[in-house]
Formats: structure tokens, C-alpha cells, sequence
């Protein structure tokens, strides 16, 4: 009697709280992301996750070269695009070392332009050997412009890729940061001729057109940042916040060594002394490059500056730029962007 | 509620000597881990009385847990914990514990290398990496053996994180949640 005394009276609480437990397992499990082929390259250091996603059996692989230094690859995942994209190929969104959700204890002297290429390149060996690949097709966004055309001069790793697509590509860093400075002057000179916040606009100015302009130290590339993200640089249109409850706490990524990855990584490079102009036309692949009119850390005078320095027969490379996007037209205007790269790739 | 309402509650209510009763000083625990709240684990441990003044006591732990955060990492640890515990008349817990100890985390995924000389890649042992785990938590509950039912048990609902380091030079923070049952031991 007893115990069914206590038994009846602790009941309430207790089981309240075993369905909390149990609610959190199986939030904890059952809703993580488990599609696909998630593995790990361990390479010099650096533990990186590769998650292969979408139609494999198209035989037709898309590698995905994220930007930053130090972002992730896989905030491209639940964009619109990148799902289309997967309906019709498979998809491989890599983290390079050091940078998103990659682990390991990469040593500062690994964080260079040739140990990443190399990165690239065993990245592609692994894929190959873990997926039947007919076709190889490469994403180069941003920084992950400057990487994969870093890897692409090398003619042997160009042997068996159909295609690159340059998306808001950094092959040229130094030059792209002084466009984006006189990008910013432009934008803020109107903002102050058309008397919007004008105080706030002639300090943007006065930064921007220094002459001589600064060095592009760290301080001032910080500086270049927060200036391009006031004159809607990096996002044109808002399009609402990629970090989703699921994100934060139902994915691979970690949002915490996301964070401390993106601030390592970048320390690592000196970005304004990266350029590849005239290197480039040693790449002879198909390449469409597409970039934002409203690009302002990569403006949009990079893409002929792309499209006349690659080696590839004019047959062979095109342009296309999006009126209404910045530095990202897979997440603004994702119809046009998909349509473009959709028919880059099925023509070959 | 403010801080110093609930301390002062906690004074209001707090038992004489003669009033309360006399918990063992050894409990046996229990707990649901979810590191970032939702990746799921487990915390087996053994928790100490080492002073006891009244309502408050002064306890000591050791534990072994782990989780897994998937397609990240799967993490094993071993941890000594201290802090302070506030137990008033009625039952009702507050406690503020830290915690270091060894954190070993293993990338949750086959692991592979490309020999650099050429030939196929291999899979390759998931050795992980070792880390040095610091932490805290505080923690919301009710202590049963104070209640009519005296059962020797707690049930304790604990939020706050660890860190694991070095990582990238520092630490990198992961939060938790552990909902823990602690068995005093007679």
C-alpha cells in the first residue's frame, strides 16, 4: 500500500520529466541529418569532413569550394539552389582545414596556398574512390574562387574536370580589394549627395579614398568588411538568415567551432597578396563565371578580368551576371544562378 | 526571480539541524547529457558530501560520460566535479558545480588518408585527439529524501557548458543540458 502510495504520488513529475528525456533523445537522434556520405580526410593535420549529398547516381559530381578562409561548405546545403542542384547531380561540400567544422590540430605553418591546394587535390583522389564519378565539375565561390583556380592551374589536376563554375571568384585579391574601396567610395559619395546619414557616409568616404589607400593589413580588411556589408556588398536582398534551429542544433556543424575556425583560419593569410591573373591561362577547362553586379568585396569588374585571363577557348568560357545579387547570386536570385550552371553543365 | 529573492528564500526556509534529515553522504548518479542540448549522452558518476552546513553542502564528484554529436564528433570524458549545494526544508535544490577533467573526441565518421606518393586512398584508425575539459553547470532540482516520500533520491536538472581545449590555440565552448538522478547511498 505503501508503495503504491509513493508510487502514485511521485508519478506526475517524474514522468514529465522521463518524456523530457526522451524527447530530447530522440530530438538529439532522430532528427539529425543523415542523407548521404559523410567521411573524413585526414591530411597534414587537419581532420575534414566531405559530405557527398544528392543524385550520385547521375554519375555526376559537383565539388563544392566554400569561401572565407575558414567558412563552411556546408551552409550551402539548405539553399535553394544547392537542393536543385542536388535533385540532378550529387554534390561533395568539403570544409577545408581549419575552417568550418573541420577538426584536427593542422599546424600554422599547413596554412598555405599549396598545402590547401594539395588539400583540393586528395579531396578530388578521395571522391573518386569512394563514388563512381563520370563527370567532375568544381564550385569555386569567393575564397573557394581563388583555391579552385589555384588547383586548376596545375594542368594534370584539370585531366578528367568537365567544368568550373567561378562564382564571385578571388583570384585577384589585391586588385579586388581596391575596387571594393572604390566601390564604397561611390556608394557612400551618393549616400551623402543624396543626404542619408551623412556623417556616418562621409567617414565611409573619407576611409575609402585615402591616397595613398592603406596597406590591406587585417585591421583594415576588417574594416573593408563592415564597410562592405553597409553598402549591401555581400547581400543585395536580404534573404532571410541561414542559421535555422535545425542548423544550430541538428546538423554536422558546430556552430562554436564554426566560429573559432573562422577567425584561425583567416589570421593565417595575408589575402591581399593573392593573385592569379597571369597564371590563369593555364587553365584550359570549360568555365562559366557568374558574379553579382552589386558584388562589393569581389566587384563585378573581376569577371572579365576572369574571363580574359583563363586560357580556355572562347567557345568554352562565358559570363553571366546577376543585376539583382551581390556576392552571393545562389542565394538571391537562385533561379537564374541554378538555370545558368544547369546549362553549363549539361552541355557537357 | 532575482538572485538575492531566492537566496533569501532559500534562508527563509532554510531547516535547523534538529529539523532536517540526515542524507547520506554518497550518492550513485545517473544522467541524459545533450551536448549543445540536443546531441545526445550519457554521465554515470560518484558524488560526495564533503561539508554540510545546514541547507548547504559543500560536494564532490567524479564522473564518466560521453555523446555523440553526429557526423562531428564523439566525445568521452572522465571528470572530477566540486561545487555548492542549497537544499531547502521542502526539498527543492540549487547547485552551482564546476568540473575538469579528460575529454577525448573522435571525428564521428570513417576517417581517411591519400598517400601522398600516390596509390588509393585508406581508412585509417579514428585515434580522435585528447583534450583538457573544464566546466560548469548550475543546476535546478528536488531532493527527495527531504519531501514526505523520503525516497533517497534526487532529480536534478543541470544547464551550462564545458570547454574543450586546445582547440585552434583556445577553447571551444560546448553547451549542455544533464538531467541527473542521484541515488544516496545509506
Amino acid at each position: 500500500m505503501e508503495e503504491q502510495l509513493i508510487g502514485d504520488s511521485i508519478r506526475p513529475g517524474s514522468t514529465r520529466l522521463l518524456w523530457l528525456a526522451l524527447l530530447l533523445g530522440l530530438l538529439g537522434s532522430a532528427g539529425c541529418q543523415t542523407e548521404g556520405d559523410y567521411f573524413f580526410l585526414e591530411r597534414d593535420g587537419a581532420v575534414m569532413p566531405i559530405w557527398v549529398r544528392g543524385n550520385v547516381d547521375s554519375r555526376t559530381l559537383l565539388l563544392m569550394v566554400h569561401g572565407g578562409p575558414g567558412d563552411s561548405a556546408q551552409w550551402y546545403i539548405e539553399s535553394q539552389a544547392f537542393k536543385a542542384l542536388e535533385a540532378r547531380y550529387g554534390v561533395a561540400y568539403w570544409d577545408q582545414r581549419g575552417s568550418g567544422t573541420s577538426q584536427g590540430a593542422p599546424p600554422a605553418s599547413t596554412f598555405t596556398v599549396d598545402e590547401y591546394v594539395g588539400d583540393v587535390d586528395a579531396v578530388v583522389k578521395l571522391l573518386r574512390a569512394r563514388h563512381p564519378i563520370d563527370r567532375l565539375f568544381v564550385i569555386g565561390h569567393s575564397w573557394g574562387g581563388f583555391l579552385a583556380t589555384a588547383w586548376l592551374l596545375d594542368p594534370a589536376h584539370q585531366v578528367g574536370v568537365h567544368g568550373y563554375v567561378m562564382m564571385d571568384g578571388g583570384f585577384d585579391l589585391a586588385h579586388g580589394f581596391e575596387l571594393a574601396r572604390q566601390y564604397i567610395a561611390q556608394y557612400a559619395q551618393a549616400q551623402v549627395d543624396a543626404g542619408v546619414d551623412v556623417e556616418n557616409w562621409k567617414a565611409a568616404l573619407a576611409w575609402a579614398t585615402q591616397n595613398p589607400p592603406p596597406p590591406v593589413d587585417k585591421d583594415s580588411l576588417t574594416r573593408l568588411s563592415l564597410y562592405v556589408a553597409a553598402v549591401r556588398g555581400y547581400q543585395w536582398n536580404a534573404t532571410g538568415s541561414e542559421i535555422t534551429f535545425e542548423r544550430l542544433f541538428l546538423s554536422p556543424l558546430d556552430i562554436f567551432a564554426y566560429l573559432k575556425n573562422q577567425t584561425e583560419a583567416l589570421s593565417h593569410y595575408d589575402l591581399a597578396g593573392l593573385d592569379l591573373t597571369a597564371q590563369m591561362s593555364a587553365i584550359l577547362v570549360p568555365t562559366l563565371i557568374t558574379w553579382g553586379r552589386h558584388d562589393g568585396i569581389l566587384p563585378v569588374a573581376l569577371a572579365q578580368q576572369a574571363y580574359d585571363a583563363l586560357g580556355t577557348a572562347p567557345q568554352g568560357k562565358s559570363v553571366v551576371v546577376f543585376e539583382d545579387s551581390a556576392h552571393s547570386p545562389y542565394a538571391e536570385e537562385p533561379d537564374r544562378w541554378l538555370e545558368a550552371v544547369t546549362t553549363f553543365i549539361d552541355a557537357r | 526571480m532575482s538572485p538575492l529573492f531566492l537566496v533569501a528564500a532559500l534562508l527563509a526556509q532554510a531547516p535547523t539541524a534538529a529539523e532536517a534529515p540526515s542524507p547520506s553522504r554518497l550518492s550513485v548518479t545517473a544522467a541524459y547529457l545533450g551536448e549543445e542540448f540536443f546531441h545526445p549522452g550519457g554521465q554515470l558518476g560518484l558524488e560526495y558530501v564533503v561539508a554540510r552546513h545546514t541547507w548547504l553542502s559543500l560536494v564532490a564528484g567524479a564522473n564518466l560520460g560521453g555523446f555523440v554529436h553526429y557526423r562531428y564528433v564523439t566525445g568521452l570524458y572522465l571528470d572530477a566535479a566540486l561545487g555548492a549545494r542549497a537544499t531547502t526544508a521542502s526539498g527543492f535544490v540549487v547547485e552551482l558545480l564546476g568540473d575538469v577533467g579528460s575529454l577525448h573526441l573522435f571525428p564521428d565518421g570513417p576517417v581517411y588518408q591519400v598517400p601522398s606518393a600516390g596509390g588509393a586512398p585508406v581508412q585509417v584508425a579514428n585515434l580522435g585527439r585528447p583534450a583538457f575539459r573544464f566546466g560548469g553547470t548550475l543546476g535546478l532540482g528536488a531532493d527527495l529524501a527531504r519531501t514526505k516520500l523520503e525516497w533517497p533520491l534526487s532529480l536534478t536538472l543541470r544547464l551550462g557548458a564545458f570547454g574543450e581545449t586546445d582547440f585552434r590555440g583556445t577553447a571551444q565552448a560546448h553547451p549542455e543540458a544533464l538531467l541527473c538522478l542521484a541515488w544516496q547511498l545509506r
